[in-house]
């Protein structure tokens, strides 16, 4: 009897969600910000929005890549492609209309077009989103000797953590069996929205859904439910919380409880985490940045909470596993004595998939562009870093002269530092073909050192401000059977 | 005859091409009336009406005279192929109400606030995106719109009250959600009411 239930085919199925951030999104428009190398998209109140073009393309990649020998995707997203046979185009529209997703006010209300400035200048969560830079990040690329890679600084604005909208999707004629698994997908721990997802970017949750069906057949009085439905916002009910729309295609590779071993930092923060000394200013920070927090539906910006980005962690781990790898397959640095800066700071090959690279556009003789890109397998999320604010420290620096052993001028600086505080790292792997033997070690050979304490894990390690050790009682764990054993 | 004016309240950026190119401005151009400004045109209304009516009439939401084979047809009248039938109706592009109009074809420039410009690219199979594929193209703003239809009586075999048309063509109204380019991926989302 289930069976046939499922095999039934639904007029059309309405999905009301309200999406959260559930960690910083750069949804860029493509245009550039001054000073910036992006620009948030925006709709026509100025105010961020997630367009349906983005999520419409991330449902129907991860769809595409999870349910391709269960159902016909193209008959769901549509499609335009030349026919094989003749030449001519052949395309169909999509079945699944999707809207694009409008943000939430500071009281879970759907921003409706044209607001007074003023109204949305009164908000709280708005006055911040209508900011041309909500927050940013910026990012750097370290090569092989430890220092910033030419042309690798990024200026990246995004959008908080904790930022709500709502989206609508329409789905004409499908089965019930094939909703159910499209549906799922959305549950996908990979759907991330915006640029840098697998840095930990553009992470999102449904926090509310209904899935609402209706049957033409009822007949004037279903189209007045229709067009009442895709008015009216969402319920606080989550309908895709219900099992069949559980997936699991992401696997969690390692989960590291880690403390700092002593003072600690990460990253290069803007404003201090503890009080201004009296000294004035200080000159390097841990990284910190606010969200948005829900308590019964109404929002409210956080203090500033220190963050170990997704990208540091996923640096500090290519570094390492590009140097095992290299290890496992015999390239030593006294065979490239003589190899060119490029060649030091190129990482090997196994190594860069799994990290994902671009390259400069290239065109083959006919003019066709080359896509030598690759997203990578790793994803690496954020970590929240728990301290006790009444264990800040400021460490004041000197450089000393070489020649007179004294102090150079103007060299004096300060950085404050974190006492032995918590995070946990997770790295996730996204399925495939089985790794290369040899990048399976070193990639345990990487988190071993983790385990052990021999890889630093934040800023300034020469100064051992990075140091880390296991929490303790709590363990590190390791599903090496994810890397394809 | 008798008159329906409908209403699109649009809640989002649309785009109704008008086959041309803007250059290095941009990929596609909307389509404009001689002031400049953003309509629908009636054939649109019209396809977006008889695809609502036709679905309506596929699902048993008509009751029509038994010698009418094709309700559809009959209104919206046929092409094609076979037998080419006049429809009943007569209907008008959908456009900016008149205060609205004055007021952009006499300040000058303000037109162009009703436009903006999306860029869109595609991602490849390996996630990144795909060499070539950036476009761009001009969009309206959210706005209303308004357009009057004439339904006329059939006067050689007349099997319907124009009445029971109008009220029909009322109740479809709510099937049509969106229109134009890119409707299913969030441009042109639509609520269509009928007075």
């Amino acid at each position: 009897m289930a069976n046939t239930e499922n095999r039934k085919c639904t007029d059309i199925t309405v999905v009301k969600l309200v999406l959260e951030t559930a960690s910083p999104m750069a949804i860029n428009s493509g245009l550039r910000e001054v000073g910036f190398d992006n620009q948030l998209v925006r709709d026509v109140n100025g105010l961020p929005t997630i367009p349906a073009t983005a999520f419409a393309g991330v449902w129907r990649h991860l769809a595409t890549s999870t349910l391709a020998n269960k159902l016909d995707i193209d008959h769901y997203f549509g499609f335009t492609s030349k026919s094989q046979s003749n030449g001519a185009i052949e395309s169909a529209a999509a079945r699944i209309v999707v809207s694009n997703g409008r943000i939430l006010d500071s009281n879970n209300q759907v921003v409706e077009n044209y607001q007074s400035p003023e109204k949305i200048a009164d908000d709280p969560i708005l006055s911040i989103c209508l900011h041309e830079r909500p927050m940013y990040r910026e990012r750097v690329s370290i090569n092989d000797r430890g220092v910033a890679k030419d042309t690798g600084k990024f200026d990246q604005i995004l959008l908080p953590k904790g930022i709500r909208f709502a989206l609508t999707i329409k789905v004409k004629q499908a089965l019930n069996s094939d909703l159910d698994l499209l549906l799922g997908v959305l549950n996908d721990k990979r759907f991330a929205l915006g640029s840098s997802t697998r840095n930990g970017l553009g992470q999102i949750k449904v926090v509310n859904s209904d899935v609402i069906n209706i049957n033409l057949a009822e007949g004037i009085k279903a189209g007045e439910r229709l067009q009442s439905v895709l008015s009216q916002p969402c319920s606080n009910n989550n309908d895709l919380a219900k099992p069949q729309y559980h997936t699991h295609t992401l696997g969690l590779l390692a989960t590291v409880p880690l403390q700092g071993l002593d003072y600690w930092r990460c990253g290069r923060g803007s404003e201090l985490l503890g009080s201004v000394p009296s000294s004035g200013s200080v000159g390097i920070m841990t990284y910190s940045e606010t969200c948005v927090r829900w308590v019964d539906n109404k929002a409210k910006v956080t203090e500033r909470i220190p963050v170990f980005c997704g990208s540091s962690i996923k640096g500090i781990l290519a570094h390492r596993i590009a140097y095992h790898y290299r290890r496992h397959t015999d390239q030593w640095a006294e065979s490239m004595a003589t190899a060119s800066h490029d060649d030091w700071q190129t990482r090997p090959q196994a190594v860069n998939e799994l990290f994902g690279y671009a390259t400069d556009g290239q065109q083959d003789d006919d003019g066709a562009w080359l896509n030598k890109g690759q997203a990578g397998r790793l994803v690496v999320l954020d970590s929240i870093i728990n301290y006790d604010p009444e264990n800040i420290t400021i460490r004041t620096h000197n450089t000393i002269d070489r020649f007179t052993g004294g102090v150079r001028k103007g060299a004096l600086y300060s950085e404050e530092l974190i006492y032995q505080p918590t995070f946990t790292v997770h790295v996730y792997i996204t399925p495939g073909e089985a790794l290369p033997i040899e990048l399976q070690h070193a990639i345990r050979d990487t988190f071993d050192d983790i385990r052990l304490g021999m890889l630093s894990m934040g800023a300034g390690s020469g100064r051992g401000s990075s140091a880390v050790q296991l929490q303790s009682e709590q363990t590190m764990t390791f599903n090496s059977h994810l890397l394809g054993e | 005859m008798s008159k329906l004016q409908i209403k699109f309240d649009i809640q989002s950026f649309w785009h109704i091409g008008c086959a041309e190119e803007g250059g290095a401005y941009v990929d596609s151009l909307m389509l404009k009336d001689r002031n400049g400004l953003p309509y629908l045109p009636g054939r649109a209304v019209k396809g977006l009406l008889r695809s609502a009516f036709s679905l309506a009439e596929s699902k048993g939401w008509f009751q029509a005279p038994e010698e009418l084979s094709n309700l559809t047809d009959y209104i919206f009248g046929s092409e094609g192929e076979g037998l080419a039938t006049q429809g009943l109706l007569t209907i008008d592009s959908a456009s900016l109400g008149q205060n609205e109009m004055e007021f952009f074809v006499s300040n000058n420039g303000a037109a162009e606030q009703l436009f903006d410009v999306h860029f869109s690219t595609a991602i490849n199979e390996n996630g990144v995106a795909q060499e070539g594929s950036l476009r761009s193209m001009e969009v309206a703003v959210p706005m209303v719109l308004v357009c009057d239809i004439d339904i006329q009586e059939n006067s050689l075999k007349p099997l319907i009250g124009v009445e029971t048309i109008k009220s029909w063509l009322k109740s479809v109204c709510p099937l049509v959600s969106e229109f134009g380019a890119k409707r299913t991926r969030g441009y042109g989302q639509v609520v269509v009411t009928a007075e």
